[in-house]
């Protein structure tokens, strides 16, 4: 039985080369689904071609890793050389408040939804709605108002084990001591 | 430049792929330029080669007939006015697209093409958007300008403030001290009317500020609404007139008064 890249090889296209070539090319993580579509292949194949590209990818004259998150990929910029390029790209994946409001919670977080609007105002409601899209937070809810916490998809994203590295910071504010 | 034409007949007649220094600097220059603008077809005419041999011509002449630059300025830019009006017909769109591939590309060599109806095959390359992810020092930041904008807003609202000690009888948790205001009020009502005075707003004020205005208004509402008093306004804005209101209005918890 051929090889996922051998199938892809033998109709001049490598699946490889067009999983690359859409995760580059595309602002949104892609799906599981629209990768199937544009490759062809069955979903057993495709994940060893993930996985493959993975690897590939994991080298150390590689500047892109491939990330994996709600079953969707995106290429991103190695965590250790961001800060070295990231002037190249100044718009972020997300907008300046809604990332704001994402730190408070971060740092604080379990914390009340009331909390966060007392800190960053009104629209801070819309902001843990995108929040909540992009399963970056999840709530629960806790008498009238919210309890607030990151999920394992904020983790994975600022790759982190756990938010004690965030909480070290020496200026956590009065206003969440308790 | 010994291929260029000599005279504006021969303009007709041939290709004229350079606006020739020399006829410029005749006295029929402007024939010239009028074949150029109305009759010749400037997608002919590259204004690139036309500025190099007006440069050689310059050199030999060593820069000194500014007249000569003057007419060549303007015989360049209408050509390129009338390349523009060429352009300009054509569909908008497809015009602003070109225009910014053009842009993009810093390309502007269309004199080059073998044929007019050359078209370019130009494969325009995808780009990435360019959004990136966030590092984690961004988040640090951003949590420290959430804070920094969230005290800043506090030190606002702590300034504007009213400054504490006034009772605008709207504190309801400070109600003990507002009940004995009310009393106050109402047994100056009181004592007024068992004179036979008429008691009317204005005269129950000592300092008559906005805010003793304010203050007073308050209380004879909450006298009201407990049914001690009636207060009566006439007219708008005129002064308002008090009276103790009947036993039969009055609250039922207003018995220990």
């Amino acid at each position: 039985m051929n090889s996922p890249e051998d199938q892809g090889r033998s109709s001049g296209k490598s699946p490889k080369a067009i999983i690359e070539a859409a995760l580059f090319l595309s602002s949104e993580p892609v799906s599981l689904g629209e990768l199937l579509d544009l490759t062809g292949l069955n979903r057993s194949q495709l994940e060893r071609v993930l996985e493959d590209l993975s690897k590939d990818l994991e080298a150390n004259h590689r500047g892109l890793e491939l990330y994996k998150s709600q079953g969707s990929y995106r290429l991103k910029v190695k965590r250790d050389i961001l800060d070295r390029v990231k002037h190249l790209a100044p718009h972020q994946d997300m907008s300046r408040g809604v990332l704001r409001t994402l730190s408070v919670i971060a740092y604080n977080s379990p914390v009340l939804q009331k909390e966060v609007v007392d800190i960053r105002g009104n629209g801070a409601y819309d902001h843990i709605d995108k929040l909540r899209e992009r399963n970056f937070v999840k709530s629960e809810q806790e008498g009238r108002t919210k309890l607030l916490s990151v999920t394992q998809s904020f983790l994975d994203y600022f790759e982190l084990d756990s938010l004690e590295d965030l909480r070290k910071k020496e200026n956590a504010p009065e206003e969440f001591s308790s | 430049m010994e291929d260029y034409p000599q005279n504006v007949r021969e303009l007709e007649t041939e290709k004229n792929p350079v606006v020739a220094t020399d006829l410029l600097s005749r006295p029929e220059w402007r024939e010239v330029l009028d074949w150029y603008a109305y009759s010749g077809d400037p997608w002919e005419v590259s204004v690139r080669e036309t500025a190099r041999g007006f440069q050689e011509t310059l050199d030999e002449m060593e820069g000194d007939n500014l007249e000569l630059s003057g007419r060549m300025v303007l015989t360049c830019a209408v050509i390129l006015r009338a390349k523009a009006e060429g352009l300009k017909q054509e569909d908008e769109s497809e015009e602003m697209e070109e225009a910014g591939e053009e842009l993009d590309e810093g390309f502007w060599g269309y004199e080059e093409f073998d044929s007019e109806n050359y078209v370019p095959d130009l494969e325009v390359p995808l780009k990435r958007m360019q959004e990136r992810t966030i590092s984690r020092s961004e988040l640090s930041q951003a949590f420290d300008s959430a804070i920094n904008v969230h005290r800043r807003r506090k030190g606002r609202h702590e300034e504007e403030e009213e400054p504490e000690g006034r009772d605008w009888g709207m504190e309801l948790e400070e109600e003990s001290n507002f009940r004995v205001r009310l009393q106050r009020l109402y047994r100056k009502v009181k004592e007024k009317l068992s004179r036979g005075k008429e008691v009317l707003f204005s005269r129950l004020l000592n300092e008559n500020t906005k805010e003793e205005k304010f203050e007073k208004f308050m209380e004879l509402l909450h006298l009201q609404s407990e049914g001690r008093v009636k207060c009566r306004q006439e007219e708008p804005f005129s002064d308002i007139k008090v009276e103790l209101a009947e036993e039969k209005d009055q609250a039922p918890n207003n018995s220990n008064e």
